[in-house]
């Protein structure tokens, strides 16, 4: 435009050595390196697959037990049972064995999953919500803002888990709905701590400043500047809280005051199989598994997007 | 105690943009004491007042933590103030409502010190510039990118870029930006809060020149503030030197340089290296002895005092006022009983 | 002979994004008393040259030859390299605030020097802790020795931080910008107090720093770095007013200038190179006023320029064009002219011009 402008205008080099490494990098934002690097990632590449699998087995478990032939509850008097009436163990029909009732664990294990994946990302997926709006509001407003926000996160914190849930349930009476809304209720507490301290440091950030003296208002700047910059150590924490739910899930099936038998998870199963556990091992050991494999799966990915985001060596600016 | 402190050399001549009245900004101390005594405050601008000519550029110079950028936040409003009066454009806006500021943050910016912290890592360099248009809604879709485009080519900066993000610049492209996002409503007054402390010399170089044809060409007004004598002469009309929340001299820039009245001034001035080896080794420093005292409990009387070469017993009591030379006509003021004269300055 | 002579020094770090060559070849020398300033601007390879004369850069590939009294520092085991360390060559690092260890006072962080390197009584160290604290200027040190770090102001830090430095009369300072956080006035000081302890032991002195006036105050040689490579050598007064090297004269005249407000700066274009990817040829050529084709290809050595005695610069414009101003630049001009092809000649003017004249 002006012949100043033109006089100025220069060929856009990478800095020295720095943030900038090669052509190949250069276009791409902070999503997209960490997009990158976790792609050349081999344990977040395994982990991701297996929970791909036990994603897939979930959401095709009616198609799968119509393949088989096996519905989730329905009991095989007599090819699933010894004729003493002890489940059978594994083998080409019944792949992880049967139940108590005849039942195949295989069918129940995957059914198992929809419910454990359900509630894992449902119920971290609120407190995500709840954690991160809670936190953004108690540690950008501060004041008398922060001080209630802080202090119920707090109260929530020392909350026994355990006992409050067994009150709720006895007066509610147990079901999903019940079980998630309770895990969601004790989780969003510990996100929206980190999110507070992540949002502390971050408004004192300049660019904050600047938003503000352009005239941006609190909503704008808690969700468009802030929001931004805590959302990658909330994904981190995100992938990390599920399978925290799904365990709390497991726990409270397994005593009975979360989803109620006969509908299959694996908390109720483990707790169902544990009167069997020296005559069917396969009973206990296949939603054990299911349960183990899934979290360990979800905690590697999580280092890993964690890893991505904030590599060693890398300089933060 | 408090002197009067007002800008002694309001000239009616000229146009006056911005005018400070006895600015006062304290921070309270969140200290470790148990008992509730009396409150301890940082005294971070102790009573500044200032003129600011249209079309002009006044540089506030000082060293670490004498309240130069609380004195830019109080100005742009970032800041409320303890007391005194910030009066843009004939209106007191030192205690409008955020509402009520609106319309104000359109004719006044401010670019900052650090180009890191700036820019939200997070967000396109475009839509980091197009923010003032967003948020006073100016402008949609095309035409706003067209619009940030044209502000990217403004500042030197190739607008295909405008998709990247801050990273994948550097510390002067990343001042360029913070330029661009600045100017994007026209202000009138641009607070610039060391705008090139953070760079290399050679790439300092070329922001200072885009400040100064950006003026040229938009007829803005800066307040510029530095830590460092040698930065401001080359973009300033006019200098206040701070020290420890006031001002302590005002002059014309090649006033002040000539003739330093200010025994911290002239130490200031003689402290700054000049890269001359001749000049070098002929010229004499003036040493200061000790640091900069603390803002939470400032020395009585002048608050140079302490450090001060030419300090007697009368400056540890009273606190001298920042007035008029004899006989000057330029605006030249000090705050200090025992001015330098001419010829007493250093080399 | 030399106190230190360093010779074809590279250093090189590999990174996840490929290897990152931080020092191509320097090469300089700094003999007793003397003192050598470096200058280069952020990510020249200042400090990392100096770290890795002193073995301190970690998981860097270093070659070369660093002689310190006749012994080369490069290969140097680590326990040997420790005994040289502090006690004949002492080092002031960039960032007072982290070279303190932030939970031991200040004297005992003395007192430890001097006792890892000499067998003192505890009493004695303490003696002399508080004697250095006094030479540095720091006022009733018989107090402010049991002081924490943070109870000291950044200059004071700075002024600890070379009292450690000269604990044990080390023949050499390495000073790797011991003012840049500093506020002028408390820079002046610790400039006052470099030099004067320097007359006082006759220390060498290598001070780095990105501020040519203070090299233009202390210095008795500069160095001129830019992409991890020596560009210039010579004597101060050489280098200020017979520059050789078009990156030099760049920078000098970039400052504003004395007496010279209101005219318009005359910045660097462009900026410095990645050095992941550093250019063919002279590493300055995007950038430089005077490329000519061959440039591009050929790197320069260095070698003699007449400015003084052991002048040396890298760059291929003709030895005897030194020094600054309209009509030196004029002639580097038409040589520059001259030894470009006309179809190439276009490109690099237009690329090579940012600023008004
Ligand atoms: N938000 C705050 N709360 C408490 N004290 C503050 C705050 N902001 C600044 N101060 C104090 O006020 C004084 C002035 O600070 P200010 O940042 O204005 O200095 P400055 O002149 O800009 O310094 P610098 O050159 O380091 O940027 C300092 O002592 C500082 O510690
Ligand atoms: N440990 C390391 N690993 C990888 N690269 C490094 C390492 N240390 C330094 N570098 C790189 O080496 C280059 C030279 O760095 P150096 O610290 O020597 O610069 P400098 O000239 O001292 O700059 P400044 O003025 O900013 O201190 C830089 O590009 C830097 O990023
Ligand atoms: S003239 Fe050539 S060799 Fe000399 S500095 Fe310029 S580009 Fe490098
Ligand atoms: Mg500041
Ligand atoms: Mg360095």
């Amino acid at each position: 435009m002006s012949q100043l402008a033109a006089e100025l205008l220069e060929p856009i080099t990478p800095p020295s050595g720095q943030v900038v490494a090669s052509e190949a990098i250069q276009g791409r934002g902070p999503w997209q390196l960490a997009w990158a690097r976790l792609r050349r990632d081999k344990v977040a590449i395994g982990s991701s697959l297996v929970i791909a699998v036990i994603a897939l087995a979930a959401i095709f478990a009616p198609l799968i037990a119509r393949l088989i032939g096996h519905g989730p509850d329905t009991q095989f008097q007599s090819t699933g049972l010894s004729p003493q009436g002890i489940p059978v163990g594994p083998s080409t029909s019944f792949f992880f064995g049967t139940d108590d009732l005849g039942r195949d664990v295989f069918i129940r294990v995957i059914y198992g999953a929809r419910i454990s994946l359900l509630v894992g990302v449902i119920a971290s997926g609120m407190a995500i919500i709840v954690g991160v709006v809670v936190g953004l509001a108690a540690g950008y407003l501060g004041r008398a803002a922060d001080t209630v926000l802080s202090r119920l996160m707090d109260v929530i914190l020392s909350l026994p888990f355990l006992v409050f849930a067994i009150a709720l349930v006895s007066v509610v009476g147990p079901s999903l709905t019940i079980t998630v809304a309770v895990i969601a209720f004790f989780s969003w507490a510990s996100v929206g701590r980190i999110v507070r301290g992540q949002v502390l440091s971050i408004k004192e950030k300049e660019f904050v400043e600047a938003a503000r003296s352009l005239g941006a208002g609190d909503l704008r700047i808690m969700f468009v500047e802030i929001l931004p910059n805590v959302l990658a150590p909330t994904i981190v924490y995100a992938t990390l809280l599920i399978p925290l739910a799904i365990v709390f899930e497991a726990t409270l099936s397994f005593l009975g005051i979360g989803v109620i038998p006969p509908t299959p998870t694996w908390g109720n199963m483990l707790s169902e199989a544990m009167p069997f556990y020296r005559v069917a091992w396969w009973f206990v050991a296949f939603p054990g598994l299911a349960l183990v494999v899934t979290t360990v799966a979800f905690n590697l990915l999580g280092d890993s997007i964690r890893d991505a985001f904030d590599p060693r060596g890398s300089r933060s600016s | 105690m408090t002197a009067e402190l007002r800008d002694p050399s309001p000239r009616t001549d000229e146009d006056v943009l911005l005018r400070l009245e006895e600015v006062v900004k304290y921070f309270p101390v969140t200290s470790a004491k148990v008992f509730r005594g009396k409150r301890d405050h940082v005294h971070a601008v102790d009573g500044v007042s200032l003129d600011v000519a249209r079309g002009k550029t006044i540089a506030l110079v000082g060293e670490t933590g004498c309240g130069k950028s609380t004195l830019a936040r109080c100005i742009t409003r970032l800041y409320d103030l303890t007391s005194g009066k910030v009066v843009f454009d004939g209106e007191d806006i030192s205690n409008h409502s955020r509402r009520r500021l609106r319309p104000y943050r359109r004719k006044m910016q401010m670019i900052f010190q650090d180009p890191y912290g700036s820019l939200n890592p997070r967000r396109r360099v475009g839509s980091i510039i197009a923010d003032a248009f967003t948020i006073h809604g100016v402008a949609e879709g095309e035409e706003r990118k067209a619009k940030v485009q044209e502000l990217m080519e403004l500042v030197g900066l190739n607008p295909e870029h405008f998709n990247r993000f801050p990273a994948e610049f550097s510390g002067g492209q990343r001042q360029r930006i913070g330029i661009a996002r600045a100017l994007a409503l026209h202000p009138q007054l641009v607070v610039c809060d060391e705008p090139v402390s953070a760079l290399d010399v050679s790439i300092q170089a070329q922001v200072i020149n885009l400040l100064a044809d950006l003026q040229d060409e938009l007829g803005l007004t800066y307040v510029f503030i530095a830590h460092d004598l040698s930065v401001v002469r080359h973009v300033s009309d006019r200098i206040a030197v701070m020290y420890l929340g006031r001002i302590v001299e005002i002059a014309d820039t090649d006033d002040l340089y000539a003739r330093p009245r200010h025994p911290y001034t002239n130490a200031l001035l003689s402290a700054v290296p000049v890269p001359d080896p001749d000049v070098a080794s002929r010229r004499e420093r003036v040493l200061l002895v000790g640091d900069v005292p603390s803002p939470i409990h400032p020395p009585t009387g002048c608050r140079f005092h302490p450090r001060c070469p030419r300090a007697q017993e009368v400056c540890a009591v009273e606190d001298p006022v920042l007035s008029l030379q004899q006989g000057d006509r330029t605006g030249h003021a000090v705050a200090c009983h025992f001015p330098l004269t001419d010829g007493e300055a250093h080399a | 002979m030399a106190l230190l002579e360093v010779d074809d020094l590279r250093v090189s770090f590999s990174t996840p994004d490929g290897v990152l060559q931080a020092v191509r070849g320097v090469s300089f020398s700094v003999d007793p008393g003397q003192t050598l300033g470096v200058v280069g601007e952020s990510g020249s390879g200042k400090s990392v040259s100096m770290q890795a004369i002193l073995g301190l850069s970690q998981g860097a590939r270093v070659s070369g030859s660093a002689r310190f009294e006749g012994r080369d520092l490069v290969g140097m085991s680590a326990g040997e390299l420790r005994r040289v360390r502090g006690a004949q060559i002492a080092m002031i690092f960039q960032d007072p605030l982290s070279s303190l260890h932030p939970h031991y006072r200040v004297g005992w962080q003395i007192m430890e020097m001097i006792r890892a390197h000499d067998k003192v009584a505890k009493k004695q160290a303490r003696r002399r802790a508080v004697e250095l604290l006094s030479l540095v200027g720091i006022p009733t040190p018989e107090q402010r020795v049991d002081d924490f770090p943070h109870q000291f102001s950044g200059g004071m830090r700075q002024r600890a931080m070379i009292a450690m430095a000269l604990a044990l009369n080390p023949k050499l300072l390495i000073a790797d910008e011991p003012t840049t956080a500093l506020d002028v006035t408390v820079q002046a000081q610790i400039l006052e107090l470099i030099q004067r302890l320097q007359k006082e032991f006759g220390t060498a002195v290598v001070m780095i720093t990105h501020d040519l006036g203070i090299i233009a105050d202390v210095a008795d040689k500069v160095m001129v770095m830019y992409a991890g490579k020596p560009m210039e050598y010579a004597d101060k007064r050489t280098m200020y007013y017979k520059a050789h090297h078009p990156y030099t004269v760049g920078l000098i005249e970039s400052l504003p200038q004395q007496g010279a407000a209101g005219d318009r700066l005359r910045p660097i274009p462009g900026l410095p190179p990645s050095l992941l990817r550093v250019p063919t040829g002279c590493p300055f050529h995007p950038r430089c006023r005077y490329a000519m084709d061959r440039c591009v290809v050929d790197e320069p050595p260095m070698q003699e320029a007449s400015g003084g005695a052991a002048h040396r610069s890298a760059c291929w414009l003709p030895p005897d064009l030194v020094g600054l101003g309209p009509d030196v630049a004029l002639r580097r001009e038409q040589v520059a002219e001259s030894g470009r092809d006309a179809s190439a000649q276009t490109a690099t003017v237009a690329q090579s011009q940012p600023g008004r004249r």
